[in-house]
This record gives structure tokens, C-alpha cells and sequence, in this order.
């Protein structure tokens, strides 16, 4: 009984579900590298308007993407 | 041990760049190396532009200036394999950081040929092009404000801060509201997902974690 339970679980596909308005969408964990709090944007001209901008995360320069635009 | 090592081994003893006793307890690796060496050279005959030993020592110690690495793999019959590793981030440049209304952009040195303070009624019009005259030259002004699609100013300053810029032979005047000056800059990329039509060639991380973006002078010309 209790491997059958292992099985099950390890089956299962872990999601994070964000929201975004009133809709939810899940995202598939795997995809997943770390979640930030928000921090400063730098404004990029002339990029694709669902782009914030970039961050500076670690020293690491990260474009920022609004799911809600996209 | 493969033959083609055995060779630069005994070339080296032969040379006098090692002695025998050494060459026997070599490892591999350090055999590799010799061939690196400066004025090594495994030529039988010398000509004008070859034997001399240059070449490889040469490659090396560009690579190694640059922070990268020079490995070499060899199989006996198989080939040899020079493997050469040079560091991402390749390029700290030396930067004229400026200030266009609240945000910050480098600009490299290299491209800057002067810059100048220009009273505003000083600006003539060709072809409803803003120039300036300066020493003889007529030069275009471009509105980095404009470009970078920030709003409009509310006053306009009597002077406005211009970096002349140089492409080749052809100059530009980028009109930008503060000077912060000079300074070293590690240029990182945007990531392939941004695409501006190439005005930010990449950023850069401030000695505070802010972010500033460098623009690509030529793609502005």
C-alpha cells in the first residue's frame, strides 16, 4: 500500500501557481530556477513593450518579461 | 608514451631545453608545454617566416592576456586537438559614464573624440537636422533623450552638454543632460530575448548594483 503512495507522488507534477488579475496559471516547477522580490528595473529603450527592463540579480544581468502583457 | 611526444622530448634534450635526466621524468603535460615555449621550434629547416619558434609562444601568451587557456589533447594517429578557452566576459572597457534625465548609460572611451558645452542658439538647422559648427566642422546633433524615448524636457537649459563622437571619419553630437566621468566596465549581454534594434550593445553593474546600459555608438551614426 504504502509504495503504491510513493508512486503516486512521484507521478504527480509539482506546479507554483501564480496569479495574474483574477486568473491563475501554473508554471511547471522544473522550469523554475528561484523567485526574487522585486527590485529596481532599468528601463531598456526600444525593446519589446511585455519587457520591464533588466535587473541586476547576483551580478547577473536578467531581463524582466510582464506576463501580463505578454 | 605516443611517438609524437617521444619527438618533442628528444628535440628538447637535443636543444638543451631540458636535460635527459628531466626529459625522463616529464609527464605528459609538461612535454605539451614545451612546445609553447618561446624559440622552440620543431622545424627541421628554418625559412623567412617559419622555424623560428614564434608562433605558438605567440598564440599563448595573447590567449593568457586575454585570461584565457590554451589545452592540447594528442592521439597517436588520431590527431591533435588544441583546445582554446577565453573567458565571457572579455571586454572591461574604459567608459565615459552620462546621466540622461534619471538614467544612467555608458559610452566606450574609444569612440569619443571630445566633448563640449554648446549654447542652445548656437544650433543651426540643415534640412531640419540640428548641427553644430565646431572648428570648422559641421556636425549632426543627435537627442539621446529623444532616442532613448524619454519625455520631452520641460525647460531647455542655455548650454547643452555634447560628447562628440567619432565613427571612422565621420563625427556625431550626442546631446546628454549630466557628465558622472570616467570609468572602468565590465560589459555583460542583454540575453537573446531582448532585441532593440542594437542602440544597447549590453550593460554593465555600478559599483552600487545599479544597472546602466552602454550604447552602441555606431548603430546610433
Amino acid at each position: 500500500m504504502e509504495k503504491n503512495i510513493d508512486i503516486a507522488e512521484n507521478d504527480a507534477k509539482q506546479y507554483i501557481v501564480v496569479k495574474i488579475g483574477d486568473e491563475q496559471y501554473g508554471i511547471d516547477i522544473s522550469y523554475i530556477d528561484n523567485i526574487v522580490r522585486m527590485q529596481k528595473i532599468t528601463r531598456v529603450p526600444k525593446i519589446q513593450t511585455y519587457f520591464k527592463g533588466v535587473i541586476n540579480l547576483r551580478g547577473e544581468i536578467v531581463p524582466v518579461m510582464s506576463v501580463r502583457k505578454k | 608514451m605516443v611517438l609524437m611526444l617521444q619527438m618533442v622530448r628528444d628535440k628538447a634534450v637535443e636543444r638543451g631545453v631540458i636535460t635527459a635526466e628531466q626529459a625522463e621524468n616529464m609527464s605528459q603535460k609538461e612535454i605539451i608545454n614545451i612546445l609553447f615555449l618561446p624559440s622552440f621550434s620543431m622545424a627541421k629547416k628554418i625559412t623567412d617566416i617559419s622555424g623560428r619558434g614564434v608562433g605558438l609562444d605567440v598564440v599563448k601568451s595573447n590567449i593568457e592576456a586575454l585570461g584565457g587557456d590554451v589545452e592540447v589533447r594528442t592521439q597517436l594517429g588520431e590527431g591533435t586537438t588544441f583546445i582554446v578557452r577565453l573567458p565571457l566576459t572579455l571586454a572591461i572597457i574604459q567608459a565615459l559614464m552620462v546621466e540622461i534625465r534619471d538614467e544612467k548609460y555608458a559610452i566606450a572611451l574609444g569612440s569619443i573624440s571630445n566633448i563640449e558645452s554648446i549654447p542652445v542658439n548656437e544650433i543651426k538647422y540643415v534640412q531640419a537636422q540640428e548641427v553644430i559648427h565646431l572648428r570648422g566642422a559641421v556636425i549632426p546633433l543627435i537627442r539621446l533623450d529623444q532616442v532613448l524615448d524619454m519625455e520631452e524636457k520641460q525647460e531647455e537649459p542655455e548650454n547643452l552638454t555634447v560628447v562628440i563622437v567619432k565613427k571612422g571619419d565621420s563625427l556625431a553630437g550626442l546631446v546628454v543632460d549630466n557628465l558622472i566621468g570616467q570609468q572602468e566596465i565590465v560589459i555583460k549581454s542583454l540575453g537573446k530575448y531582448i532585441n532593440n534594434n542594437k542602440i544597447i550593445s549590453g550593460a554593465t553593474i555600478l559599483g552600487d548594483g545599479e544597472v546602466a546600459l552602454i550604447l552602441d555608438v555606431n548603430t546610433l551614426m
